[in-house]
């Protein structure tokens, strides 16, 4: 009887077991060190000429035509419009509306990035004590978690507050002149890392610093007495 | 082998067969490097498992404890939320409030009134109850709804 010739060679699946374990690895090592296989992955690629992941140094919103407001989720849909190439949000006089853009962040290169805002308008349109003013949020999960920079056009103070559950803690508030009120304002965000700066027209006006949340979404927000509108919006990515 | 190739029984009378040719280096190198994987990969899974807030829930938890006052000094109905986890707590009438089952570590305390709050950070240790001691609440600050 012929006896089968034993084989002592490495079979396929001894190969892709090693190849598995180096993968493997290879996840478990970039995960530690905080990287995601995406991230290497585009470095690498990159690094090669690839355009692939290339992702954009900003968004930006003239705010010329409804089209613009796809993105923008959240609030009440009617309350958000566009008048003259502006967009406006109006107040009911009872709720303040979010509406949170959550592509504009993830198409990012970084989670630090600037966000300017031209021509901002806050006008009392229910006469009532509820407050008026425009709002910015950042870092946002939803309308209940992230950080806001406010502008309150009713009591004339500037805040940045963190938001968690809905619950409210103030990081920091400035006292701004009720003469804002019937101002154009270009106001302009600088989130980096944990320190966020609020600037006027290239001057400072408010710092705070936290680091609870560290990326989400951004967005707007009208206090619920006010009608806001705001011309052009740029969010743009801050790179080490 | 043919039959008549094949050892006949005289060619062992000295003794039985000598053992069988060991595997090929090749072989053991490859098995070798299988275990070695295998280590590795047992060492990246434990330092990532500790990085994880399993762990630290499953490596100890302790508590905290406080009393909450408003600007007068007097007791209030405050809740608490321990930040990035789902624990929540409210105090008594007294403003009492103990929460346990906190996992160890720094630990971002929200003490809530209505919708305003402040925030403590707290380190939690094993096993050991973390005495917040008396926190004034703002309860009159103005808020920007």
């Amino acid at each position: 009887m012929r006896r089968k010739r034993e084989e002592y060679g490495q079979g396929f699946v001894e190969y892709a077991l090693i190849l598995a374990g180096i993968a493997l690895i290879a996840i478990l090592t970039l995960n530690i060190m905080g990287l995601s296989v995406k991230e290497a992955y585009c470095k690498v690629i990159t690094n090669f000429g690839s355009t692939a992941c290339e992702v954009g140094s900003e968004c930006s919103f003239a705010f010329d035509n409804a089209s613009d407001l796809d993105v923008w989720e959240g609030g009440d849909k009617e309350s958000l419009s566009i008048e003259d190439g502006r967009a406006c949000i109006s107040g009911n006089g009872k709720k303040a509306y979010s509406y949170l853009n959550s592509s504009c962040s993830t198409s990012l290169e970084s989670n630090d990035f600037t966000i300017s805002f031209d021509d901002i308008t806050v006008d009392r349109l229910v006469d009532n004590d509820a407050n008026t003013g425009f709002d910015t949020w950042f870092r946002a999960e939803d309308d209940e978690n992230g950080y806001l920079f406010i502008y309150n056009s009713n009591t004339n103070y500037m805040r940045f507050w963190k938001v968690v559950d809905g619950r409210w803690i103030k990081l920091s508030q400035v006292k701004v002149p009720s003469s804002w009120q019937n101002e154009s304002l270009d106001l302009e965000l600088n989130i980096e890392g944990d320190t966020f700066t609020a600037y006027r027209d290239g001057e400072k006006i408010l710092e705070a610093s936290d680091s609870a949340y560290t990326e989400g979404q951004i967005g707007i927000r009208n206090k619920p007495s006010s009608k806001s509108c705001v011309g052009n919006m740029t969010v743009e990515s801050l790179v080490p | 082998m043919t039959l008549q190739d094949s050892p006949s029984l005289e060619d062992f009378s000295d003794g039985v067969l000598s053992p069988p040719p060991e595997k090929p280096n090749k072989k053991r190198r490859i098995t070798n490097i299988m275990a070695g994987l295998l280590v590795l990969i047992i060492i990246l899974l434990g330092i990532n498992f500790a990085q994880s807030n399993a762990f630290s829930e499953i490596a100890g938890q302790g508590k905290i404890s406080g009393y909450a006052v408003d600007e007068s000094n007097q007791p209030i109905l405050v809740d608490i939320i321990v930040f990035g986890t789902n624990i929540r707590a409210v105090s008594d009438e007294n403003g009492y409030f103990e929460v346990e089952n906190i996992p160890s570590g720094r630990q971002s305390i929200i003490i809530a009134f209505g919708l305003i709050a402040t925030e403590e950070v707290v380190i939690v240790e094993v096993g050991q109850n973390t005495e917040l001691g008396t926190i004034t609440v703002l309860t009159e600050t103005e808020i920007d709804y």
